[in-house]
């Protein structure tokens, strides 16, 4: 009895020794790895490593998290577990790059305590569960002089981002100024002048009202933003400057700008080959081009718009009409991005973005293939069936022209980049310019400055102007403005990369690689490029038809009207039986695609389940034969 | 040499063998005598390292079964009761299996199952399954398994047992041919077996020895000659006509 | 460690798995239904989800291993002991950790046998898509470590029973228990008797969660320390056993 009892402890013994060596080694090895992912999952980005270097006070990681809600909750919320145990486990990696300035807590909020309170005070996303049980998971930063910035909620479908979100958090709680936007535009995008009470006075009295864009007014709610003019000589005090569809700018403004850059000034810039945001403003005065440039800038840059092209994808054109008259119809200079557009450059800037509508966007390209002191970083594109075209201004409201005039490329058309690094002045001689004197003369000067970049610095391009527009990115409905798609969103995403640091600029989004079934989607293209020579017949034949009406109806006198009546009739029947024949074609193709893709998958799905079985089994019965045989042979 | 010290073993609060000790020499065969549940089996596990004692130790030519039992098992050729066997192995594969576990060189493993093969007349089994024999042939499947790497010591649990009297004679002649340069201890309920094969027989009752000598003399302690009777008298204690203990 | 005993041991062990049809109906049976519900939709769905990746196929490892794998460590101890050849192998001169050793290495390369036999799953992404090969790869080692660790369990529970039935079904339910062990219904069960901190340690027994990290492409020395000492202490626990009941 005793020996059993001796038993019984020493095995229960043995397992509480495995379990605290599993749990302890567990934990402390943790961190040894092999990332062996093409997407990093678990590795920092130098960024944010950088970012880490850099910190010189203490911060506190508030994680929140409602395990034992969780545990109380359905097994689906296993996901939210495990992603729980992803986003401890990246911010240890935080942690640990921090030079012991970062310090975590996990915590677990239970129902009425003070851990709850303070997370409903720090504003995170409450998920009721239950009567009682609520559901946390977000993360407080703070400082030690109390400043705090937080997550509301992590989404395990944001994954990608999560590095990023983290690291700009911590960024911001280091450097929580308000930043400064200057704007510089030839289109009405801020109109300082107008005081909202005057503008609501305006609109009363029936005026037309010069507001500012919704976009500038959405800016302003989180920077400082400011109108700088478009003669100026110098620009100082910005943080980031906007410039959208610059036109002509006279040489002083475009040395300001260049010296900005130089001096490590960020910039957003918006140019357009077309911009009919410009049309539609300047209707009073008709002639005068629509298009933008900065040419001699950009090319210091190291990117270039495409002189007189539009970047055109029938993947992406959206369906619309140009005027009240046309039929809605696809268009290709309304150009509808997708995620297909976005996520293959996994920069955290358009990651994700899953509609943005651009209008008559134009083609960028880069310049110098080596690049020694800049790096390059592609942000929207088309698809690789998109390409650039020719345009002149009087072809540009013939939908049907451009449509058919298009040809497919085989690469992606670049709409948008982001650049950063060093840069070489535009003017490396200085500028000539005029200047009034104080005797209102005006005097020849010499303007000279940097003719390098004294620092690092950033720079976003990109190719339509019309995309930031109220009428193409909000919609105003009864409830007030609302988000109409991610134009805006790119926007301002594109600010706050500008408005952190180099570094937060480079942390990339840890993004999904394109791993779809290539073989699969090229059946499906196959497939779509008959399909859509099939409907262009069935088209050209209603066509034929109609013109054939139209030219009996003018045949038509009163002696032959029965007749041609009769002939048009016979026509009729002739085109219906021939449509109805090019539609069975036509849904004769769609399903032998289907039917080709379904094939391939029933057949790779016998070859895997059971190929290798029956391999073995025959194997299996041979050997079994075969021993049987020897055996007996030789007894 | 087989030297037991005051062996014990108790499984719980059971006592399978009480403080026995005995010694075996070169050539001797050394028949185990005992009703059902007596600790020959036990006993015999404990020689050859399959059971650990709970008292007392056991040498086989100076090797202490509790200090170096792996060195023990190497002397030893062992065939259990019943003769149990894999029965998805031929006899040639079994054969080797055993040479290849008993570490006999590669080169002799060949020698070495032909020669059992041989000895144990199994020759025509060599590559049948094991699980398609007679129970004649396992239990001389089991015996060359035992031999097949020439042990100094051969310890046989009822080797006998269930056969026919024509395979219990081939058997028993075999263990005579083999006793020359060799210990046998073998376990038997057989009364005969001993008078025909072993030059000293140990009667066990209750994990307690109860005799230890010639079998001649067990006989002559029966006035009638039968060695039954000196059997139940010692194991059951009872008085039996004609026996003087 | 491993010495001749144990390679003679694996040898033979190895051997038995395709001498006997057990191996094959093993075999046929895992690679039939590792492929079935990898391929069929509302399951794996790995043809209507058009990802090359083989999520589909490792979601499914766990669950299919729970079943299999004590199929094949039941007999391995059990089976001995009926038949009595315990008593044969074990006064050979052969350890008992040789022979565990020996006879676990030979299951657990028969299980790694049966992984590679689904080698035409990866050749199918290849030939789909650009998958991540190393992904895959440390998603197999993932699927082996899985493998070697409910096979542990099995040997354990092999050992302590004669009844292949019994050892069966125990392996089943423990091993369910530890891949179960991070799920939340379970871990709510427990914290109606433990406290959190105990409960935070059973949840880092998770198999599933180890198994997990490393189906997404990550080697981290913590899962691999995991899956070591499982492994190691359940042989242990069966090598303990062994010495204590093998008369039994």
């Amino acid at each position: 009895m005793k020996r059993q009892t001796g038993n019984y402890i020493i095995v229960t013994l043995s397992a509480l020794i495995m379990v605290l060596t599993v749990y302890i080694g567990t934990s402390w090895l943790k961190r040894v790895k092999v990332d062996m992912t093409e997407e990093k999952l678990y590795t920092l980005s130098d960024g944010s490593k950088t970012i880490l270097g850099k910190l010189n006070t203490p911060l506190t990681l508030k994680l929140y998290y409602s395990k034992t809600s969780a545990n109380k909750g359905t097994e689906g919320l296993r996901t939210f577990n495990n992603y729980f145990f992803y986003v401890r486990d990246l911010l240890e990696e935080y942690v640990a790059h921090s030079r012991n300035n970062l310090k975590l807590e996990v915590i677990d909020p239970r129902p009425d305590t003070k851990e709850e309170e303070d997370a409903t005070t720090f504003g995170l996303k409450k998920f009721q569960l239950t009567e009682t049980e609520k559901y946390f998971f977000g993360l407080v930063v703070e400082n030690n002089v109390g400043t705090e910035k937080v997550i509301e909620f992590f989404d395990p479908g944001q994954q990608e981002n999560l590095e990023y979100d983290l690291t700009r958090l911590i960024y911001s709680v280091i450097n929580p100024r308000k930043k400064k936007v200057g704007i510089l535009s030839s289109l009405p995008l801020l109109n300082e002048k107008l005081t909202p009470y005057m503008a609501q006075l305006m609109k009363m009295q029936g005026k037309p009202t010069k507001e500012s864009w919704i976009i500038t007014k959405l800016m302003k709610e989180f920077y400082n933003v400011s109108k700088v003019e478009d003669d100026t000589e110098k620009i100082s005090g910005l943080d980031i400057l906007l410039i959208a569809h610059p036109k002509k700018l006279p040489e002083q403004t475009l040395w300001a700008i260049d010296q900005y850059v130089l001096g490590g000034g960020k910039v957003l810039l918006f140019v357009d080959p077309y911009s009919i945001v410009d049309n539609v403003l300047s209707r009073g005065r008709p002639g005068g081009e629509k298009k933008s440039n900065l040419k001699k800038l950009m090319a210091k840059w190291g990117v270039e718009l495409e002189e007189g092209k539009l970047a055109g994808d029938r993947y992406l054109s959206g369906i619309g009409r140009m005027n009240a008259r046309m039929q809605p119809q696809r268009l290709l200079p309304l150009l509808e991005c997708d995620q297909r557009c976005t996520n293959t450059h996994k920069d955290a800037i358009s990651y994700k973005l899953g509609s943005m509508t651009f209008l008559y966007p134009g083609s960028l390209i880069v310049l110098d293939k080596e690049q020694k002191e800049k790096k390059i970083y592609p942000l929207l594109s088309t698809t690789e069936k998109g390409n650039s075209y020719k345009f002149s201004t009087w072809k540009l409201s013939d939908p049907k022209f451009l449509w058919d005039d298009f040809k497919e490329g085989n690469k992606s058309v670049q709409l948008g980049y982001k650049i950063v690094g060093k840069f070489e002045s535009a003017f490396p001689e200085g500028v000539q310019i005029k200047r009034k004197g104080k005797d209102k003369k005006e005097k020849e000067v010499l303007l000279t400055g940097l003719k390098k970049s004294s620092k690092e610095t950033a720079i976003i391009v990109f190719s339509d102007v019309d995309f930031i527009h109220d009428q193409f990115s909000f919609k105003t409905t009864i409830f007030g403005v609302s988000l109409n798609n991610d134009n805006s969103t790119l926007v301002l995403n594109s600010l706050e990369q500008l408005s952190g640091s180099k570094e937060l600029m480079e942390v990339r989004s840890k993004g999904r690689f394109n791993r779809a079934f290539d073989v699969v989607n090229k059946i499906e293209f196959e497939s779509e490029a008959t399909t859509a020579k099939k409907v262009a017949e069935i088209n050209t034949s209603i066509e034929k038809f109609e013109k054939e009406l139209e030219q009996l109806g003018r045949m038509v006198n009163e002696g032959n009207i029965g007749l041609i009546q009769n002939e048009g009739i016979k026509k009729k029947k002739e085109l219906t039986k021939r449509i109805a024949l090019l539609k069975g074609e036509l849904r004769d193709v769609k399903r032998k695609g289907r039917e080709k893709i379904e094939e391939l998958g029933s057949n790779l799905q016998y070859l895997n389940t059971l190929f290798m079985p029956s391999l073995l089994f025959i194997f299996g019965i041979f050997f079994h034969f075969k021993r049987k045989k020897g055996i007996k042979k030789d007894s | 040499m087989i030297r037991v010290t005051e062996l014990s073993k108790s499984f719980e609060e059971i006592k399978a063998v009480r403080s026995i000790s005995f010694e075996v020499k070169q050539g001797e065969v050394l028949g185990f005598l005992g009703p059902n549940g007596a600790g020959k089996s036990t006993t015999m596990k404990m020689l050859t390292c399959f059971l650990a004692p709970t008292e007392g130790d056991a040498t086989i030519f100076g090797k202490s079964i509790l200090d170096e039992p792996i060195e023990v098992r190497k002397k030893i050729g062992y065939m259990p009761e019943n003769a149990p066997l894999y029965d998805d192995l031929t006899v040639d594969e079994f054969l080797h299996y055993a040479a290849q576990l008993r570490e006999i060189d590669k080169n002799k493993e060949m020698d070495a199952v032909e020669n059992v093969l041989k000895i144990c007349a199994i020759k025509e089994v060599q590559f049948q399954g094991i699980e398609t024999l007679s129970k004649g042939y396992k239990r001389r499947v089991s015996m060359a398994q035992a031999l097949i790497h020439d042990p100094e010591v051969l310890v046989l649990d009822e080797p006998t047992d269930g056969l026919d009297p024509n395979q219990k004679h081939d058997v028993r002649s075999l263990i005579k041919s083999l006793a020359k340069d060799k210990c046998i201890i073998l376990s038997t309920h057989i009364l005969e077996e001993v008078e025909a094969v072993c030059t000293r027989a140990i009667i066990i009752s209750s994990g307690k020895k109860l005799f230890d000598g010639e079998p001649h003399e067990l006989k002559e302690k029966s006035s009638l000659g039968r060695v039954d009777d000196v059997f139940r008298a010692i194991t059951t204690g009872a008085k039996v006509e004609g026996v003087t203990l | 460690m491993i010495s001749h005993s144990v390679k003679t041991i694996f040898k033979k062990e190895l051997k038995s798995y395709f001498a006997t049809p057990l191996g094959y109906v093993f075999c046929v049976i895992f690679l039939f239904s590792i492929g079935y519900v990898t391929f069929e939709s509302g399951k794996g769905s790995f043809f209507v989800l058009r990802q090359a990746d083989l999520s589909s196929f490792f979601r499914y490892i766990p669950w299919l291993f729970l079943f299999l794998v004590p199929a094949v460590s039941m007999r391995l101890w059990a089976e001995e002991r009926k038949s009595g050849t315990i008593e044969l192998l074990l006064t050979l001169p052969v350890t008992v950790r040789e022979a565990v050793l020996g006879k676990f290495l030979a299951s657990w390369a028969f299980i790694g046998f049966n992984l590679l036999c689904t080698f035409p799953i990866v050749l199918t992404v290849l030939y789909l898509g650009d998958p991540d090969i190393f992904v895959i790869l440390v998603g197999y080692l993932g699927a082996f470590l899985l493998g070697g660790a409910y096979l542990a369990i099995g040997c354990f529970f092999s050992a302590l029973t004669k009844n292949q039935v019994i050892s069966f079904i125990c392996t089943v339910v423990f091993c369910y228990l530890l891949t179960m062990a991070g799920s939340p219904p379970i871990l709510e069960f427990l914290s109606t008797f433990f406290h959190r901190y105990f409960l935070n340690l059973f949840e880092s027994l998770s198999i599933i969660n180890h198994f997990e990290t490393m189906g997404r492409g990550v080697v981290r020395l913590g899962d691999l320390w995991f899956f070591a000492v499982i492994i190691l202490a359940w042989l242990y626990g069966c090598e303990a056993i062994l010495d204590e009941k093998k008369a039994s």
